[in-house]
């Protein structure tokens, strides 16, 4: 049975919820960010305890050194991954409309939202198609859409706790799943804010019979939605 | 004074434990609430720090956890920056001055665990 969920956009309603979401988004990487920090201040600190001790006779274990710098440069690697996804999303609002890769959005929103979810207990996948699936669509808002569906899957999550995202062609639009899900989760009526972004990005909710939502995203923007 | 140090990442808690020990503290650690239960079963701790956010348990959560495993254990909570809501009830649950923002000076840290541990 295929359901659709569709009303007109609320611009006000629109326009605060997706602060809220952008919030949300921020300070869980900033919360990353001090992590990192954390590791950084811990690792100098053995650096300074290791030559304090060195100071006063000791001696410098110079593997030690060695893996104590591996380790900093692999936390380097990993902040700069996120800021990359910062980046990103933080540039998502710089334009209204914009042709990006869907799968690549898909992406970014499931790697923006791990450690959320991970605080739930709930592991996130993807699978992409390999290759670009473009559409001509509002980056930010498409991400906020793409988050609160995630966001519906990770609080509705089946018994294996791990919400599958996948990412395909259809007829003229883009298809994203989100499997995983309880078969009340999936059924439940979308909310005033997925109905909203849903409308404004001219978008459709479907239920597949195996339990799963689909997200139907035009690959063109309908011409009332935002413009 | 027997320590636990719990947050998930293990960079952090690893480099915490060693600069302890070089302080001669002997601190315990894990990397997750259920590990640091399983360890709290062996060891009766005095004293832990916890992260608050941490996936599967959060540190609040585990504190409740611990305080019925070790009666009397102290804690501080270490955490990143969280919400004004994760602040009170944070602070709620280890008082206010026992409540760290990371990235804490090692010296900070352990003034801390001498106070929660009167």
């Amino acid at each position: 049975m295929m359901t659709t969920d569709t009303q007109p956009a609320d611009w006000k309603r629109l326009g605060l919820d997706g602060l809220a979401f952008f919030g949300r988004i921020s300070a869980s990487i900033s919360h990353e960010l001090k992590n990192f920090l954390a590791i950084f201040n811990e690792q100098a600190g053995i650096l300074e305890d290791m030559a304090l001790f060195a100071e006063k006779g000791g001696e410098l274990r110079i593997e030690r050194l060695k893996t104590l710098a591996g380790n900093m440069q692999a936390q380097v690697k990993r902040a700069d991954v996120v800021l990359g996804h910062m980046n990103a999303f933080a540039h998502s609002v710089d334009t209204p409309e914009a042709d990006v890769d869907a799968a690549g959005v898909a992406a970014l929103v499931l790697a923006l939202s791990r450690r959320l979810a991970a605080c739930k207990g709930v592991a996130l996948t993807i699978s992409e198609p390999g290759v670009s699936l473009p559409v001509r669509t509002s980056p930010f808002f498409l991400q906020n859409l793409l988050f609160l569906l995630l966001w519906r899957a990770v609080e509705g999550a089946d018994a294996s706790r791990s919400v599958r995202v996948s990412v395909a062609p259809g007829q003229s639009a883009v298809l994203v799943r989100f499997g995983g899900m309880t078969r009340a989760a999936v059924s439940a009526p979308a909310d005033d804010r997925e109905t909203g972004l849903l409308a404004m990005l001219g978008a459709e909710l479907r239920r597949d019979p195996d339990g799963a939502l689909i997200l139907v995203l035009p690959e063109q923007p309908v011409a009332s939605a935002w413009c | 004074m027997r320590v636990l140090l719990v947050d998930d990442e293990e960079e952090l808690v690893s480099a915490l434990a060693e600069r302890l020990s070089f302080r001669g503290i002997e601190a315990t650690w894990a990397t997750s609430g259920q590990k640091a239960l399983e360890l709290a079963s062996k060891v009766c701790f005095e004293l832990a720090v916890l992260d608050v956010k941490m996936p599967g348990m959060g540190g609040i959560e585990l504190k409740r956890k611990l305080v019925e495993i070790c009666p009397g254990i102290k804690i501080l909570f270490l955490t990143g920056h969280g919400s004004e809501d994760d602040f009170r009830r944070g602070s709620a649950e280890s008082g206010r001055e026992f409540y760290l923002v990371k990235p804490v000076a090692i010296e900070d840290l352990i003034k801390k665990m001498q106070e929660a541990a009167k």
